[in-house]
């Protein structure tokens, strides 16, 4: 989002308004305490959660275990969906032998799979992977595939009148050309990578931030909960951040 | 002697792609030729099927029937000894000018000490040394069209094939292009196809050009252009220029004073 420098302390004063409206009910006691703790609690539990965890584990395990999940199983899904995509892209015949099933599976909410992988492999490390590789590898397989589709057929003629071998076509020319697909379908797996992991981590897990929130929730330790959204919010957002970043140092010429 | 490029009774037809559509006959039965070191102008009014000839010659395209000899044998497939300016600057907009010059040898893994020094002198030739690190997208369309014609020239093509390169280039930038075209078809002796729909920059460039009936296609008139080189702007104000060139417009419109033609 962009927002023009002359109004940017409009952002700063939304964000301080919001704030001392939450002191102001919060401290002279307009709501239940226990439902939404003050700023002053909130501050507590935010230092005693960083110095000395939550349920048995320092807060930096909590949090690695969620951005590990992440990054493995996103790591994952990059690295078999953009092959897959270039060949699906790139050959009719792929497209036509796993097209259909992958248009039937993507549209599923990955959420849905859940109960399964715990049925099939239990609630270690490996079935939250899976899962958060699989929805990642459906959005890049998608979108580099239909990147591989647009590709300019000028821009294939001319490389091949300049004599590239055919290796060098997909990856000298066509990957190139479809990185901006590519790149769209990365931000999209890693926004749903996010979520997915919080969402494993509510139904089963012993550790990270979405285990934290389940768990503060069912002991009524609220202030927790909240700490946990705002900390998933935090690292969502540095997430959005970096890939943008990627994008536009990556593909600065992309769309022009 | 033996032509570079001959296209014996060459048609096309393109198959209808739904039963809405009719197929497209694009080139009926067409003759012609191009001698080493010629520069030869098509003309001819959208689609006549222009760009299908020089697709076919470039190998992109393989004709319904008839005959392309390269260098006297049948030709076989692409290849970079005929190299295609394309109309829309076709440039890898992830690479810079100097990487977009320099990609054909790179590929077909020329060594560096060869290629070098001569992308050098043709990027200086086509006057872009100050814009070698620029991106496509940092450049006017006279630069691009600039970087497409050293892109081609750096693997020493034997033909090159150019489509309207400088159609949609503004008057000035246009006159100035077909200048280093000129120059550039004097120091690296290439042999020229090049299509426009400009009857001026045909006649000021071309040695011979081949006037397009309507669709389907087929060679309307060759017409050999008398004037000698080299060639100056004051050619526009001579008065059999402008007689030629309006003989040819009159045959582009189907006009009857076409009769008169040269
Ligand atoms: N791939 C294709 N499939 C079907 N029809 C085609 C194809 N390419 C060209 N045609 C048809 O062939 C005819 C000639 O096309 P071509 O592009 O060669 O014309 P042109 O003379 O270059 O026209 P312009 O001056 O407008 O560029 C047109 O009627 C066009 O519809
Ligand atoms: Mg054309």
């Amino acid at each position: 989002m962009v927002i023009y420098r002359t109004y940017r302390w409009l952002s700063w004063l939304t964000g301080g308004l919001l704030f001392v409206l939450w002191t102001i009910v919060t401290n002279l006691g307009w709501v239940d305490p226990v439902l939404l703790p003050s700023p002053q609690t909130m501050f507590h539990t935010t230092v005693d959660f960083f110095s000395n965890g939550y349920a048995g584990n320092s807060a930096l395990n909590h949090v690695m275990a969620s951005v590990f999940r992440t990054f493995t199983g996103l790591a994952g899904g990059i690295v078999f969906g953009i092959p897959i995509g270039l060949l699906i892209g790139y050959y009719p015949a792929a497209n036509a032998v796993l097209g259909p099933m992958f248009s039937f599976i993507r549209p599923v909410p990955p959420i849905a799979f859940i109960p399964l992988v715990i049925l099939y492999f239990g609630i270690g490390e490996f079935p939250k992977i899976l899962l958060i590789g699989t929805a990642a590898f459906w959005y890049v397989v998608l979108n580099t595939s239909n990147g591989v589709r647009s590709v300019p057929i000028d821009l294939i003629r001319a490389a091949l009148n300049l004599g590239v071998k055919p290796h060098q076509l997909v990856f000298r020319v066509i990957f190139p050309a479809a990185l901006p697909q590519v790149m769209t379908g990365v931000k999209t797996a890693t926004a749903l990578s996010w979520a997915i992991v919080v969402a494993a981590e509510l139904v089963a897990a012993q550790m990270g931030l979405g285990y934290m929130i389940m768990d503060a929730a069912t002991f009524f330790r609220v202030p927790y909960v909240y700490l946990g959204i705002i900390i998933i919010g935090i690292i969502g957002l540095a997430l959005e951040f970096l890939t943008n970043a990627i994008e536009t140092r990556l593909l600065h010429w992309r769309g022009r | 002697m033996r032509s570079t490029i001959e296209l014996i009774n060459v048609s096309q037809e393109f198959a209808a792609q739904s039963s809405a559509q009719k197929s497209t006959v694009a080139l009926a039965s067409v003759n012609m030729h191009i001698d080493k070191k010629e520069i030869v102008a098509l003309v001819g009014p959208s689609g006549c099927g222009k760009s299908t000839v020089l697709n076919i010659i470039a190998g992109f395209v393989r004709p319904t029937s008839g005959q392309v000899l390269f260098d006297g044998s049948v030709l076989s497939g692409i290849g970079p000894e005929r190299l295609v300016v394309f109309q829309t600057p076709a440039l890898f907009p992830w690479q810079t000018v100097r990487d977009n010059v320099t990609f054909g040898p790179r590929m077909r893994g020329v060594a560096i000490a060869e290629y070098q020094p001569l992308a050098e002198r043709i990027i200086a030739d086509v006057g872009l040394t100050d814009f070698q690190y620029h991106y496509p997208y940092q450049l006017s369309g006279g630069m691009r069209q600039r970087t497409q014609i050293a892109r081609a020239l750096v693997n020493k093509p034997e033909v090159l094939l150019l489509d309207e390169p400088f159609g949609a280039l503004d008057a000035q930038t246009r006159l100035e292009m077909q200048e280093m075209l000129l120059g550039i078809w004097e120091r690296y002796q290439a042999t020229i196809l090049f299509i426009t729909h400009d009857v001026e920059e045909a006649l000021f460039l071309s040695d011979r050009m081949y006037v397009l009936s309507a669709r389907p296609g087929r060679v309307q008139r060759e017409i050999k252009v008398p004037f000698e080189r080299p060639r100056r702007y004051s050619l526009f104000g001579d008065e059999a220029f402008a007689r030629l060139k309006a003989e040819i417009l009159a045959m582009l419109h189907g006009k009857p004073d076409a009769e008169h033609a040269a």
